[in-house]
């Protein structure tokens, strides 16, 4: 049985997307990245500029965290359950 | 331009006016808005007074760049002793008036002494008068407003007004301007109240003269397209401050049931598109290309028809998630009420929050609260707490004085459970998995409050080279780490220092993102506004000297290094949900002494929290008070 994890979508990209969660099935190897990319595919623009094309890495004007914690690095792998949450870097409080 | 504007004088007990000339001294050492407005509430008040006595001084000032036409140059901030606190009172509300002010002549307003009867005042073109008040006592904010625009026969008159809960001294009444934006923390409204002023109008038609009109026309262009073309304008723009939620009460970063949960589960409502089956558009302060704040409509139930304005993140909080109510349509009809009373929503959501807990916790009882059944999520008892703290009216009366004296007065161990610092309300943040959001409401000098210092950037996981840069030091990445957060805390409190000093919004500043304009564009705006010459590196000398002055202010007051504290909870109590880096976490006693420890270094202040000497000479603080001004 694949493993799966959860994207949890807000702001522009739940709107973009019309839909607040999507469940991914992912690889042993799976990267953020991928998964990323595959989002960019279906759902366009928005969602291509979250990975910054110079460095490769998440892009500052964009917020993606996995479980919680904010990540730069689209290398990450992906477990079974992860929790992605993408949305705009809107400040605390 | 920096000759020219004027501070005027009103004592309210001898009727007497008069006007002078900004010393541009004062201009070049403390800017403006609050910069100045410290500078003053140090300098005029006696050590110990009673906020509430006709000694105490009411500060009213427009910001140095207030009605250039970006970065909402709207704000106003508004300061004198805090009678919630007895520490620096101190509230900057946006809208529309502090351009208004400035377009009379006029950028301070310093106003002492008590009425015989209500009264307002009028600030016209260069000239004030005390007008006679008592058809506006009694009357709401929005009210008030529109009788004096109507008395006036002018519809472009801007006010600061206060509602019932200032008449009635609530020790955290606000002030008001248009249908939301409040001077809403440490009770500038009760102070007004106090003082029998029910409202402050303005009207100015007197053109403000500029350094380098063209250029700073051109330039404030590009800072409204840089900010407009950002992710985080756009999803502010859409949603407001409410697109937070999402994420923080997902991640399990909103403190619940007072401060016994992390987590509102099933909150769905209070997801910000809900806003959308209420609104009828957005409006934004002057100076303002974000639009920040819905217009929304109840057309329907039993509270209809009801209009207002917001509500914010923090009012999803404070009506919401604290006491446990999940509709959308509780947090827009609390947020009306708290604005036609003209109280502070953070504290009045925070106390309602405590009493809460102590009720079902057996503190309270039936008796105490007349009956009220302060149970989690009763909206009904929401609201009617809500008038009771304006009306001071049975156990309101008791809430109406804030958390002091209710803990004072309630005792049987209330304390432990009141989230505050300083006397003064947390927001409904749960600061306990992010030590730099810790440390800055425990050392804010007006109490518990993330507008002072919060680097609300730390959530970000920015590369740490890239804040390193902006920082000036090494900065862990982790929002859950506590190395270099006392200089996250540090600089933002400075750069807020000067951004409420030259008046614009913070929210457009380093607080949304890494990029946003900070001192750099700062340093600009004010060479082309008024042609004078201030470099990055002196603005973060003046905002030290803006934190330093309020921390002397405070420290005369009788406060010290254990002011600078957290709840007991923050401490003992471990996150019990949320997703795995919320989740377990509090705050380390040790650690947490430690920030405190470099944070005072990195001020320039020694180990009890007192500047030296040598930090008092350097900031010219040494022969406080001046009384320039």
């Amino acid at each position: 049985m694949n493993a799966r994890v959860k994207i949890q979508l807000f702001a522009m990209f739940k709107e973009i997307a019309g839909k607040k969660e999507i469940l991914h099935d992912i690889q042993s190897e799976t990267t953020l990245g991928e998964v990323l990319e595959k989002l960019a595919k279906t759902y366009g623009k928005d969602f291509e500029e979250v990975v910054d094309k110079k460095t490769g890495q998440i892009d500052i004007n964009a917020l993606v965290m996995v479980n919680g914690q904010n990540v730069r690095d689209t290398n990450l792998k992906l477990r079974d359950n992860d929790l992605i949450i993408i949305t705009a870097p809107v400040g605390g409080g | 331009m920096v000759q020219k504007r004027k501070i005027a004088y009103i004592n309210l007990t001898t009727k007497k006016l008069s006007q002078k000339a900004m010393p541009k001294k004062i201009r070049t050492m403390y800017i403006g808005g609050r910069g100045i407005d410290m500078y003053m509430l140090y300098n005029h008040l006696k050590p110990k007074i009673d906020p509430l006595s006709p000694q105490n001084v009411l500060l009213v000032g427009a910001g140095l760049l207030g009605g250039i036409p970006c970065l909402g140059s709207g704000r106003c901030d508004i300061a004198a002793k805090s009678p919630l606190t007895g520490a620096v009172g101190d509230s900057n509300i946006g809208g529309f008036f502090a351009p208004e002010l400035r377009f009379t002549g006029f950028d301070h307003l310093a106003i002492t002494g008590k009425a015989e009867k209500p009264v307002y005042l009028l600030v016209k073109n260069d000239e004030i008068e005390i007008k006679e008040a008592s058809h506006l006592w009694g009357k709401d904010t929005f009210e008030t407003q529109t009788i004096i625009r109507k008395d006036q026969d002018d519809e472009n008159i801007k006010s600061l007004v206060i509602g019932v809960a200032g008449e009635n001294l609530v020790k955290f009444a606000n002030i008001l301007t248009g249908m939301k934006n409040s001077a809403g923390r440490t009770g500038m409204g009760c102070v007004m109240g106090s003082k029998n002023l029910k409202a402050i109008a303005a009207r100015g038609t007197t053109p403000l003269e500029f350094a380098h009109p063209d250029r700073l026309l051109e330039y404030c262009r590009q800072m409204n397209d840089m900010i407009t073309s950002t992710r985080w304008s756009k999803a502010q723009s859409r949603w407001g401050t409410m697109i937070i939620y999402s994420n923080t009460n997902t991640t399990g970063l909103i403190r619940t049931r007072n401060f016994q949960l992390n987590r509102l589960e099933e909150g769905q409502d209070l997801e910000p598109e809900n806003i959308d089956r209420y609104s009828i558009g957005t409006s934004g302060c002057y100076g303002c290309a974000v639009h920040c704040r819905h217009r929304y409509v109840l057309r329907e139930g039993p509270h209809a028809p009801l209009y207002g304005e917001g509500p914010e993140y923090t009012s999803l909080g404070a009506f919401g998630t604290m006491i446990d109510c999940r509709k959308m349509e509780t947090i827009l009809v609390a947020n009306h009420l708290v604005n036609k009373y003209g109280v502070d929503t953070l504290e009045t959501g925070g106390l309602i929050a405590w009493a809460m807990e102590l009720y079902e916790k057996g503190i309270l009882n039936d008796k105490m609260t007349d009956g009220l059944k302060l149970e989690w999520g009763n909206e009904e008892a929401l609201y009617e707490m809500i008038t009771n703290i304006a009306h001071r009216k049975g156990f309101g009366n008791t809430l109406a004085d804030g958390f002091k004296k209710a803990i004072a007065k309630i005792g049987n161990g209330s304390e432990y459970y009141a989230i505050q610092v300083k006397g003064m309300s947390n927001l409904h943040s749960d600061e306990r998995p992010t030590p730099s959001f810790a440390l800055g409401i425990a050392t804010s000098t007006r109490g518990a409050d993330h507008l002072r210092s919060r680097p609300a950037i730390d959530m970000y996981g920015l590369p740490e080279d890239l804040l390193e840069e902006v920082y000036g030091g090494p900065v862990a990445s982790e929002y859950n780490s506590y190395y270099g957060k006392p200089r996250m805390v540090w600089w933002q409190e400075r750069l807020y220092a000067v951004t409420d000093s030259i008046g614009l919004c913070k929210f457009q500043t380093v607080f949304c993102s890494v990029h946003a304009p900070q001192w750099k564009e700062f340093s600009k705006l004010i060479q082309l506004a008024t042609g004078v010459e201030i470099s990055e590196t002196q603005l973060m000398e003046i905002g030290e000297r803006i934190y330093t002055i309020e921390r002397l202010f405070n420290l005369r007051e009788g406060f010290s290094r254990k002011d600078d504290n957290l709840p007991e909870r923050y401490f003992k109590e471990p996150t019990p949900i949320g997703l795995p880096v919320a989740k377990n976490k509090k705050i380390d006693r040790e650690k947490f002494s430690k920030m405190l420890d470099e944070y005072y270094k990195l001020h320039g202040w020694g180990n009890d929290g007192i500047p030296t000497a040598g930090t008092l000479k350097k900031l010219g603080l040494d022969k406080e008070p001046s009384n320039l001004i």
